[in-house]
């Protein structure tokens, strides 16, 4: 009996990782050069999930960090980095670099799309 | 520079002291006043320890050294994902202990022993790599960033002694609360800390899309924010989260009553086969007695 349960649990959980990774997102960009967000300020339609594609295009480590997102991801010199944000409601979400705050700093806005779809 | 070293030790290394303390509890708390006074036998108790901190610096450098690549594996996914089975694997560790010391019996001490030790050294040492990966990376960052060599090294010396005070004192009143109040608290918290790292797997795996992102539930950065000190001890120690998921939310407390409803039903169960068995004993002795 508790063998079928474990059973049906890991099941489930393939199950659901499955729904959600074969889903299509839209993609937005951000680059990072000179420790600085190119676009500063990035617009996304509200209660949708989309993906989020980092370029850090400097020679430095650099973390990004947003308390407002939750999310936090190190951005290797010269790579990509992915993460995926939403659905989240109208608004303006900040982010940072955590090692160059000063300059490496942006938001998101999310505007309401009339379009009700979550997920 | 000096502050950005303590808030790294705060957020990477913390887990780290806490974790220590914790395990060591379970080995030299009330449970084990029999047997281990020398310190000879308290050392060879504590093995796991040495022998996990050890490994864990193997580990720390291949992952350090690869962790660039690592995070291109799987569509970007790659470190998400090896994290969060990590977490995942700290938790079921964590869950076995906290099951197994329920079972404890005088008779097969020995072997609980071991059983606790290998959990131990597992935990340890996934601990230890994953945090010690993280701390290894920021600190070669701020490395290179920095031309004030000595407000770094100062940076580390107050991050580690804020660090291991924590942990002390931790162990310290853990150990008074289980000898005055109840024998569990160290347990439980123990547990806490388990769930803790399972939230965090959590949050990496929603990051990446693996798990839905439900709505936030609330909002406490103004009640006690993740960046204060406290937010830093309490998201080390029980995975705080200031804005939790629902999903979030709801995989801490299933993690949390799981554990601690299969512990009360398999000593349930244990008491009664116990039970059972000094009553079949005592039948067949006054029956003897009676023939």
């Amino acid at each position: 009996m508790m063998l079928k349960v474990i059973k049906l649990f890991i099941f489930s959980a393939l199950l659901i990782f499955a729904i959600n990774a074969l889903a299509k997102r839209p993609e937005y960009v951000i680059e990072l050069k000179d420790h600085l967000f190119f676009p500063e300020q990035l617009q996304i339609p509200a209660n949708k999930k989309v993906k989020l594609v980092i370029y850090n295009r400097d020679d430095s480590v650099e973390e990004f960090d947003s308390f407002d997102l939750n999310r936090e991801k190190v951005l290797y010199p010269n790579k990509k980095a992915v993460i995926y944000i939403g659905p989240l409601p109208a608004g303006t979400y900040r982010f940072f670099g955590e090692f160059h705050p000063n300059s490496a700093k942006g938001s998101i806005v999310i505007v309401s799309s009339g379009d009700n779809n979550v997920n | 520079m000096l502050i950005n070293t303590v808030i790294l030790f705060l957020e990477s290394a913390l887990p780290i002291f806490i974790i220590t303390a914790l395990l060591l509890i379970r080995f030299t708390g009330v449970y084990n006043s029999q047997q281990h006074n020398s310190y000879l036998a308290q050392l060879q108790l504590n093995s796991w320890l040495y022998q996990g901190g050890v490994l864990s610096l193997v580990m720390i450098y291949i992952l350090s050294y690869n962790m660039a690549d690592i995070t291109q594996l799987l569509s970007g996914m790659g470190a998400e994902i090896i994290f969060a089975v990590l977490g995942l694997l700290i938790y079921l560790c964590c869950a076995a202990m906290f099951i197994k010391e329920l079972q404890q019996s005088n008779n097969d001490w020995k072997e609980k022993q071991y059983i606790k030790q290998t959990l131990a050294l597992v935990i340890i040492f996934i601990v230890f790599s994953l945090n010690g990966t993280d701390f290894n990376i920021y600190l070669n960052v701020l490395w290179a960033q920095t031309a004030q060599l000595e407000s770094l090294i100062m940076g580390m010396v107050l991050g580690a002694g804020i660090s291991i005070s924590i942990a002390i004192l931790l162990y310290f009143i853990l150990l008074y609360f289980d000898e005055r109040i109840s024998f569990n608290i160290s347990r439980y918290i123990l547990l806490l800390f388990a769930v803790g790292q399972l939230n965090k797997a959590t949050s990496l795996l929603e990051q990446v899309d693996l798990l839905p992102n439900g709505r936030i539930v609330w909002n406490s950065q103004n009640i006690l924010s993740e960046d204060s000190e406290f937010g830093h001890f309490f998201t080390a120690l029980l995975g705080y989260e200031a804005t939790p998921s629902l999903m979030q939310l709801s995989l801490y407390v299933i993690s949390l009553l799981v554990p601690i409803i299969l512990a009360r039903v398999l000593a349930r169960k244990n008491n009664y086969q116990r039970n059972n068995r000094q009553n079949v004993l005592l039948s067949t002795t006054r029956n003897e007695g009676d023939l």
